[in-house]
């Protein structure tokens, strides 16, 4: 077994990813945007991670009562200004974005600088064959923001994505892609074929006993 | 003690390497602040970018391997010889990227995606620095995506 220097650091990280990675950055706010592409719609993921020396600052935005807890209003509250912070538009047209679900980590978490705010955000966009631009802006919080912006991997054989462009910030990422047959007329298209296959056999088997 | 020099060193070395339209394919042209496939984000795969391992000579490919090595041998030699198979069984559909100025001392981070490995370098800004300039800092995560977490040994 070689286990070099840099190697044990390299496990060592990897095993202390357990942890989030982004757990010593302290004056800046991690922001990692994931767009996943879909037959029937958009999905926006983001994860906010405030550093350390931003806890002060967004424990008192969050706890807008001062009552030392995030309630539901307020974690509703902050969520809700993210969202609207966030611009997605397709093929020039900006599109709205519906809050699917939303996590919001303990005081502690936020002070330490481990605490991750996530939100899933969903939008409804048919998806015509033809080539589609997907352009999602993030402008929550520019003054302390560090950015990720990446596309997802489609799971939908429907889409393939054909380029992506970002600013030098990752604050705006701009996906080409295509769509291809409606993922919904395949799946109608093999049921058919399945239907038919079931009937044909039951057919031929009542053929054969006559 | 440099971390992750050799890491770093190799990372460079198949960068040099590449011919213009390679590096042109694997340089990102934006900043990448931190790892991108951390903790709490088993299951997704981005798309991937940056220049593909098909396009590789072989002896770039074998610096690719060298550079995946540095990770996958912190195992046991039994171990990171089956990893190194599983990788290297799909290498040409491996991808490099890179970003950030192109020598040890820039504070780049360079990707390695493909279907049996992830690596990601992620040199953390304005932090301290090494007496060679390299980073001292740094972000790094390895995973294996067909098994995160050892889920293909949960199920047997």
């Amino acid at each position: 077994m070689r286990v070099t220097t840099a190697g044990l650091i390299a496990l060592l990280v990897a095993i202390g990813s357990a942890v989030p990675a982004s757990a010593h950055r302290l004056d800046e706010y991690l922001q990692a945007l994931r767009v996943d592409l879909r037959a029937d719609g958009i999905v926006l993921e983001l994860d906010l991670t405030p550093g350390a020396h931003l806890a002060a600052d967004l424990v008192a935005t969050l706890d807008a009562n001062a009552d030392r807890a995030i309630d539901v209003a307020e974690a509703d509250a902050y969520v809700a200004s993210v969202l609207r912070s966030l611009e997605l538009s397709v093929d020039d047209h900006r599109v709205g974005l519906d809050l699917i679900s939303r996590t919001i980590p303990s005081m502690d978490e936020v002070r330490e600088g481990s605490g991750v705010i996530s939100l899933v955000a969903r939008a409804d966009v048919d998806q015509p064959s033809g080539r589609h631009r997907v352009r999602v802006s993030n402008g929550f919080r520019p003054d302390v923001g560090a950015y990720l912006a990446n596309a997802l991997r489609p799971d939908s054989r429907a889409i393939t994505i054909a380029s992506q462009l970002r600013d030098s910030r990752q604050q705006t990422l701009t996906i080409d892609y295509v769509a291809s047959a409606p993922l919904a007329a395949g799946r109608l298209g093999w049921t058919t074929i399945a239907v038919l296959l079931i009937g044909g056999c039951g057919w031929w088997r009542r053929q054969q006993r006559s | 003690m440099r971390p992750l020099g050799d890491e770093l060193d190799k990372a460079v070395a198949l960068l040099t390497a590449l011919d213009a339209r390679q590096r042109q394919q694997a340089t990102l042209g934006y900043a990448v602040a931190d790892t991108v496939l951390a903790a709490g984000s088993d299951g997704k795969t981005i798309e991937p970018e940056g220049v593909r391992a098909s396009t590789f000579t072989p002896a770039q490919r074998q610096m690719l391997t060298a550079l995946i090595g540095e990770w996958v041998r912190v195992a046991d030699d039994a171990a990171a010889a089956a990893r190194m198979k599983e990788i290297e069984s799909t290498l040409a559909e491996t991808y490099f990227a890179w970003s950030g100025p192109p020598t040890k001392e820039g504070g780049a981070y360079f990707r390695i995606q493909g279907p049996a490995v992830v690596i990601e370098y992620a040199p953390q800004a304005l932090q301290t620095r090494g007496p060679d300039g390299a980073p001292e800092h740094i972000h790094t995560i390895y995973r294996d995506p067909t098994n995160d977490y050892g889920r293909k040994f949960a199920r047997r």
